[in-house]
């Protein structure tokens, strides 16, 4: 028989059911016809997968188990290999690593973790401001007459200008202004 | 140490040794691996669920397909490599069910039927226990074909044991192609509840014997 050919063609004219297995519907000629396509290629078309009798098909399966338990011969398995072969993507084996590089890079982050908590918790000379001109004694005598209210407050001021003048000088030699 | 164990520590060394020629590109290595698994896979894995011979071979093409691609991702952890691949054959075969609308494929369960006589893949299988399991099947089917109508049994020989074509079947049977179509239909319906019914039989006789101890 041509696998193109309609199984419902086939259905037409039954014969010898009458009387003996009983009548036919057209229910069950779906069915017959659904299960001829399964057992025969596999797949049941979409118009009859509505009537496709699983429990029929499934009697089939447990037939066929039951003959052979389900046993692959040899030619089958070689060929099932083959297709595996031919379609699988496997990983490329990866090359044997030196030990060492196996560590390069842990180390290498802890390091520089190391490094970037001392930046943040390790005071920096360089960041620290210059050493500023300690007051002479003239100015805190001026600033303690000042507060005790018995000098005049220009003392004061010429005491604080002179000082000042020495604060902004060692800040220019710092900052280069 | 017992002899069982013994041969489960010269199986676990065979595997192991294999599997690691295997993860480094040696295919001859991973072809014994399938040699030696692969029909179990298919008998007890893959055909109970999809219960369509084709179906099953290709899910077994696809599951050694993963294996081989994922055989870096596989640690053994003391149990067999079978059981791993097993795993991922109940995935394919559930991955099958899933579309089967889709592509059309006629598939089943047979599980539930073979539950009682076939043990699963997590169980044991010796070539002993195996060929026991299958007695145990084909006395069952035996009886359930002999309580049948003899017409329909003999569709069911024809089509299945002596593996005839259709055309051929309905020749022998003297009947047009259609009639046979119908008739092996009505047979593995017949056939069906017929295996039900013993199975209902089987279960009373195991819960009188509990009963009675």
């Amino acid at each position: 028989m041509s696998d193109e050919r309609d199984i419902d063609d086939e259905l037409e004219g039954l014969d010898g059911l009458d009387g003996f297995d009983g009548a036919l519907d057209p229910d069950e000629l779906a069915e017959a016809a659904a299960l001829a396509r399964a057992l025969e290629r596999g797949t049941v078309p979409a118009e009859l997968r509505e009537v496709f009798p699983e429990d029929a098909f499934e009697a089939a399966g447990l037939v066929a188990y039951s003959r052979d338990g389900g046993a692959l011969d040899d030619a089958r398995l070689d060929a099932i290999f083959e297709t595996v072969l031919a379609e699988a993507r496997p990983r490329e084996p990866e090359p044997e690593v030196p030990w060492w590089r196996r560590w390069i890079l842990p180390l290498g982050f802890v390091g520089a973790t190391a490094a970037a908590l001392a930046l943040v918790l390790v005071p920096s000379e360089a960041g620290l401001p210059s050493a500023l001109p300690t007051p002479d004694v003239a100015l805190l005598r001026a600033q303690a007459a000042a507060a005790r209210g018995d000098e005049e407050r220009r003392a004061l001021d010429a005491a604080m200008g002179a000082y000042r003048g020495e604060v902004l000088a060692a800040l220019g030699d710092r900052y280069g202004r | 140490m017992r002899s069982d164990d013994l041969q489960s520590e010269a199986r676990r060394r065979w595997e192991d040794e294999r599997l690691q020629r295997a993860r480094s590109g040696d295919r001859a290595a991973f072809g014994e691996l399938y040699r030696e698994y692969a029909p179990a896979i298919f008998a007890r894995v893959l055909l109970p669920r999809l219960g369509n011979r084709a179906a099953a071979e290709d899910a077994l093409a696809e599951t050694f397909r993963t294996a081989l691609e994922r055989l870096h991702q596989y640690e053994s952890r003391g149990v067999s490599f079978y059981f791993w691949l097993a795993r991922v054959a109940v995935n394919k075969a559930t991955d099958m069910h899933r579309v089967k609308q889709r592509t059309g494929r006629a598939l089943t369960s047979l599980e539930e039927m073979l539950g009682p006589i076939v043990s699963g893949p997590d169980a044991p299988h010796t070539l002993l226990e195996q060929e026991r399991e299958l007695a145990a099947l084909r006395a069952r089917m035996g009886a359930a074909l002999d309580a049948l109508n003899p017409r329909y049994r003999r569709a069911i020989e024809l089509r299945f044991f002596d593996e005839r074509e259709r055309q051929d079947c309905a020749d022998l049977m003297e009947v047009k192609l259609g009639t046979f179509d119908v008739l092996i239909l009505r047979a593995l319906k017949a056939l069906r509840r017929e295996l039900e019914r013993d199975a209902g039989r089987a279960e009373g006789e195991g819960a009188m014997m509990d009963g009675e101890e």
